[in-house]
């Protein structure tokens, strides 16, 4: 395999490549050692590599097994529990209309069948210029997710919308195939006018502890994005443990992802507030420790306006309301428009909203 | 313009809740008036405001409220069969299931919790608590007290203001199963639910006079506990009040059961997964405020990330009126506890902390305080303690776990710990060692289902879990006479200690046994002591241990202390007459540099001691047994010049000799019986584990070889260390015990005998902070007992009372001194994936 991302020579990196990570990170040295989080988040063409390159982890498959492997660990009792608190919040009245127009406009809205054909991509991109077609205050849909194959179909659809066009790439959704054909595969989504890339980490490379392979491939895929937004699936759901996810979103985030996503939807489970929280802490600690901000999508199986809104809340009390932007937060979904819009419609004729008005809380819903 | 995320007030809806701006008592199922027309006002914190105007109890009202429930208790409850009562109770349970949203919010505007803590954590609890012991009301067999058990009676409840109704459910649920008919007393500052409570007990078909509700203050609880009619106080509540409570039933024979809340410690260490670790605490000591006080410990390699982990928390809670759906921290409940809890901020302040709340706005009305963090003083700077539940965490650092063990053993009052740690060993290691009586891993304040035996000094708040009604049941028929000066020992599921009619006489046969018959060969056969006779504490000549004893050569017999043989440090001495009138020998009287030396001695033996595996322990104990039976003429002989019947002493120490060996036995399975592992929700495993008091001091009944013999093997068969105190006419006997053990692998200091004058020793010993628990099985007089069960309650330690003088210590016993003798310890460690 052929490795594209400058590294700095072994001997460059410090003699602590765990403990000048994360501030979490459970040396003696971290706290007290830790490079100041940069004020300005780096190029995302180019600084990502840096970015991992300060942190001196990236060498070999050993120190990223000491630095992944020394990230503090996750009490999978307690995370569900919290996921269970957040659960009993309540949107009422104004808050839930503006966080249903939030979610509407947080909307990767996909379609990744083999049936899929170009009539169908054109309906689904009037659906998302529109999501509502009766009320033209209802926001657009931040992007169209399809395979690369329609991508020029989506663009050419959404041309002049704002609303992007993402292409699943990289062998979606095994990553199956030698790395020369996924890049080539990205670059044809890129080529073809895609704003952003979609691909998949080598599960099985990950799991066997490979982590500098993977490292490696998400690197090459964003350097084959060029300008277009990388964001990297982990199928949270084929990963072993909470754990396991939360290593493989830092390893995605220090190799340049620029979001870091649950599934592919093709896997069950796929997105799970469990799931979900962990990533929305290791980006959040992310930032922290690097200043640079990675966004979160989660996708698969969020068909109704309340598992919406969940994770709306998940983001906004684990990272605060910086990443609930479409820059930062995406609801990777094919069904899940039709029932955001028709919430939007029932709580429009709801007058202040209170009482049934209310979603999330009054049945706390099971993870 | 790009939607925003934000919260709009949720307010959980008020219709459907009726607060009648009076009320009344409940009595006998019916509202009265207080006689003496005293009321007093209950306010919602979160905003000053008067909800209710309610009746203050005076003594009267307690006279005609225990009357009611004891006419109630005799008349229909306990005369209902087991299936109507479990009907019934089962009943209730549904209807506060079916009720839950109404008494959560009744609850939130009382006590200022915020709704979705009540609704959400409180209410299940509380319908789980009723629904689980509905079912033990047919099963009172089997509720650890012995077959055909008998309710305590009247019990009285005395609840706090924090927690008010999943402290009533737990009280209430298991003493209604057991039988008993219930005063309730529920706090000042939060009444309401404890009237609802009741009024859905007279819905669900209990029949009247069976819960009662006397509202008031301080006065009215005095005169609740006091009043002679009551057969059993419950307390939840402040170490304080337990305090109070314990020192007022201390001596009356009515039973205790304490469930006090103190402060919760919390340990991160480095390897902690920090996420989990920071919201359990932030949830614990700001939102759920069950306890007391919070206090966190950080490994100090990680305080940095833990300390901004836990300020990002804590900004993000919201702050505000407690009946909205997403608030997080309601007010403190009423204006002491805010004064208390600011008192408490100021005093870590000025012993150097630093102080940090996040930006909020506070209501302008009731009592608030913003999230808290305390950080940088020790645990417990002068002024720093009392019952205030307000929104403050206390944090210090520690370096290696060894010294956060030393620091929370410096914290007044812990009555819980969580540990936070990837490493489940260490977790587990922790947990025990912390001393509480409930401890989690990785958690805090769930409910652990672990039974709560931790004799008097019981009590991690509700952490309790389901242990069954057996605190609230009396063992056996109704005995013969009124036991008044025999209370049971205050711990749930533990038989009282063998009181006069407890327990059917298992071996009547040994009131008569052929003299020769009992003494078969001990175990290994015979022991005829290869390394010589015991070293004999009789001084200055040694009589041969073989030969029988006619009479004892006159001497002294020596104290038992740290594994030696010593003479009083006073040099007192007193004589011990026989029958005939000679002297036998005289007998060391101990002072109290004695019992202070005992009772360090104990201590010092105790680390081995309680360490030692159950497995090890069996055999050092069966081998002093073993020396008891080789020397069975011996004591014979020496039991018969006090005693006078050569024959009735033989059956004595044969029966003795057999208590041991039956005690020596259970130490390595007792902890089979009352151990627990329980996987609750499927997401914890909850493991309670019997652990040793500590040093127990023992005054044993005067003149009875079976019953000295029978107190000491309980305490040292259950790992305690002990301090025997035997009377002067026992000297002869207690010295060939001490041999016996001094000829053992007991480690030294595990038994120590004291002589003398056991009544005045007792005092000594009462009072000194080393000892754990009070046995006074041989204290005859039932104004001395009671004193010493006072001296005893001050500091909440476990009394077994005293056994009259007539007692057959040669019954089977049962396991009630045994289990008295242990608390159990409960580690809650999660499972998951």
């Amino acid at each position: 395999m052929t490795t594209t991302v400058p590294r700095r020579p072994a001997g460059e990196v410090g003699g602590s490549p765990r403990g000048a990570a994360s501030p979490a990170a459970p040396s003696a040295t971290s706290a007290a050692e830790a490079p100041a989080p940069r004020t300005a988040p780096p190029d995302p063409a180019s600084g990502d590599a840096a970015a991992a390159a300060s942190l001196g982890v990236t060498v070999s498959d050993a120190t990223l097994r000491r630095f992944l492997h020394g990230l503090p660990g996750v009490d999978h009792v307690g995370l569900e529990a919290r996921v269970a608190r957040l659960a009993s919040r309540s949107l009422v009245g104004t808050a839930e209309r503006e966080a249903l127009d939030l979610a509407v406009s947080l909307v990767d809205l996909t379609t990744l069948e083999g049936p899929d054909t170009a009539d169908r991509v054109r309906g689904l991109c009037a659906a998302a210029r529109r999501p509502d077609p009766g009320d033209p205050s209802c926001p657009p849909v931040a992007a169209v997710c399809v395979y690369g194959d329609l991508v020029e179909v989506a663009a050419a659809a959404l041309a002049g919308s704002g609303v992007k066009v993402a292409a699943v790439a990289g062998a979606f959704p095994s990553g199956r195939a030698p790395l020369e054909v996924r890049l080539a595969d990205v670059g044809a989504a890129v080529a073809a006018g895609a704003d952003e890339v979609d691909v998949v980490i080598d599960r099985g490379a990950f799991l066997a502890g490979r982590y500098l392979d993977v490292h490696d491939e998400i690197a090459a895929s964003r350097q084959a994005c060029g300008r277009c937004r990388l964001k990297v699936i982990l199928e949270t759901g084929e990963l072993g443990s909470d754990d396991d996810v939360r290593r493989a979103a830092w390893l995605a985030m220090l190799a340049g992802a620029d979001l870091v996503k649950t599934s592919t939807g093709k896997v069950s489970p796929a997105a799970t507030p469990t799931a979900a929280l962990v990533l929305a802490q290791a980006v959040r600690d992310f930032r922290a420790e690097t200043g640079r901000m990675v966004g979160v999508k989660v996708a698969g199986g969020i068909r109704t306006a309340r598992d919406a809104l969940r994770y709306l809340v998940l983001v906004h009390e684990t990272c605060g309301n910086d990443w609930l932007t479409p820059d930062s937060f995406r609801l990777g979904a094919s069904s899940l428009l039709d029932d955001l819009v028709a919430r939007r419609r029932a709580v429009a004729g709801d007058g202040d909203g209170d009482g049934d008005g209310d979603t999330s809380a009054r049945r706390p819903a099971t993870p | 313009m790009p939607p925003t995320f934000r919260y709009a007030p949720a307010l959980e809806p008020v219709t459907g809740i009726g607060i009648p701006p009076r009320q009344g008592l409940l009595v006998d199922g019916r509202t009265v008036d207080p006689f003496d027309g005293t009321t007093f006002t209950t306010v919602n914190p979160a905003t000053g405001e008067v909800l209710s105007e309610l009746a203050a109890a005076g003594r009267q009202d307690v006279d005609r409220a225990v009357a009611a429930a004891r006419a109630a208790h005799e008349g229909t409850w306990w005369a209902r069969s087991g299936p109507d009562r479990v009907r019934s109770l089962r009943r209730l349970a549904d209807l506060v299931r079916a009720g839950a949203r109404e008494l959560a919010v009744l609850e939130s505007l009382d006590t200022g919790t915020p709704v979705r803590v009540t609704r959400h954590v409180h209410l299940p609890l509380v319908a789980a608590d009723l629904a689980h012991h509905a079912g033990w009301a047919d099963k009172l067999d089997h509720a650890g007290v012995g077959a055909h058990p008998r309710p305590a009676g009247v019990a009285a409840l005395v609840l706090p203001a924090t927690l008010p109704l999943p402290s009533l459910a737990r009280m209430a649920a298991p003493a209604l199963a057991a039988g008993d008919a219930l005063v309730l007393k529920p706090a000042a500052g939060a009444p309401l639910t404890a009237l609802a409570f009741a009024d859905a007990c007279r819905r669900a078909g209990l029949p009247p006079g069976v819960v009662n509700v006397l509202t008031g203050g301080a006065g009215t609880g005095r005169a609740l506990v006091g009043h002679p009619g009551v057969d059993l106080v419950a307390v939840a509540g402040p170490v304080g009040v337990g305090r109070a409570v314990a020192a007022a039933v201390a001596g009356t024979g009515r039973r205790l059961v304490l469930a006090l809340t103190g402060t919760l410690a919390s340990v991160v260490l480095d390897d902690a997964p920090l996420d989990q670790a920071v919201e359990g605490v932030v949830e614990a000591a700001f939102v759920d405020r069950r306890h007391h006080g919070h206090h966190l410990l950080v490994q100090e390699s990680v305080a940095r990330d833990v300390l901004d982990r836990l300020r990002r928390a804590a900004a993000r809670l919201r702050v505000g009126d407690p009946l909205d759906r997403n608030t997080d921290v309601g007010p403190v409940n009423g204006p002491a506890r805010l004064e208390g809890s600011r008192r408490r901020c100021a005093a870590h302040e000025a012993a150097g902390a630093e102080s940090w709340s996040p930006p909020c706005d506070l209501p302008s009305r009731g009592w608030w305080l913003p999230p808290t963090v305390v950080v940088g003083s020790g645990a417990a700077p002068r002024g720093s303690h009392g019952e205030p539940s307000g929104p403050v965490l206390t944090v210090q650092t520690f370096r290696t776990p060894a010294e956060a063990l030393e620091v929370v053993a410096a914290v007044p009052e812990v009555r819980a710990a969580a540990v936070w740690t990837d490493k489940g060993s260490r977790a587990l290691w922790l947990a025990r060692r912390l001393g509480t009586d409930v401890a989690w891993a990785n958690a805090v304040d769930l409910e652990a289902s672990g039974p709560v035996r931790a004799g008097g000094a019981a009590g991690a708040g509700l952490a309790g879990g389901h242990h069954g009604p057996g605190a609230y049941l009396a063992a056996g028929p109704p005995p013969v006479a009124p036991s008044g000066t025999m209370p049971a020992p205050p711990s749930p599921a533990v038989g009282p200690p063998s009181t006069p009619g407890g327990g059917a006489p298992f071996r009547s046969a040994a009131a008569a046994p052929s003299p020769e018959g009992p003494l078969h060969p001990p175990v290994p056969p015979a022991t005829p002591s290869p390394e010589g006779p015991a070293p004999l504490p009789t001084a200055p000549a040694t009589p041969s241990p073989e030969g029988p004893l006619h009479p004892p050569v006159p001497g002294t017999t020596l104290l038992y202390v740290g594994g030696a043989f010593r003479d009083a440090g006073s040099g007192r001495s007193d004589e011990l007459t026989g029958l005939d009138g000679r002297v036998l020998c005289r007998v060391a009287r101990a002072g109290q540099p004695d019992a202070h030396q005992a009772v360090a001695a104990a201590r010092a033996a105790l680390p081995a001691w309680s360490a030692t595996t159950a497995a090890a322990r069996a055999p050092a104990l069966y081998r002093v047994g073993d020396v008891l039976a080789g020397r069975r003429r011996d004591l014979a002989a020496r039991l018969a010049a006090v005693e006078g019947d050569p024959g009735a002493a033989e059956v004595a120490v044969g029966a003795a000799v057999d208590r041991w060996t039956w005690c020596a036995g259970w130490s390595d399975k007792l902890h089979h019986l009352v151990g627990t592992a329980d996987v609750g929700a499927g997401s914890r495993l909850d493991v309670s584990v019997p652990a040793a008091l500590g040093v127990v001091a023992v005054v044993a009944p005067p003149s009875s070889l079976p019953g000295l013999v029978s107190v000491v093997a309980a305490a040292v068969a259950t790992g305690n260390a002990c301090v025997v105190v035997a009377d002067r006419r026992a000297a002869l006997t207690a010295a060939a015990l001490a041999e016996a053990v001094a000829a053992s692998d007991l480690p030294a200091g595990t038994v120590n005998v004291l002589t003398g004058e056991p009544v005045e020793t007792a005092r000594w010993l009462a009072v000194h902070p080393g000892v754990d628990a009070l046995d006074l099985a041989g204290v005859t007089d039932p104004g001395r007992a009671g004193e010493l069960e006072r001296a005893a309650a001050e500091r909440l330690r476990p009394v077994l009372g005293p056994v009259d003088r007539d007692h057959d210590w040669a019954a089977d016993p049962g396991l009630g001194r045994l289990t008295a003798l242990l608390r159990t310890r409960t580690v809650s460690h999660p499972l998951g994936g």
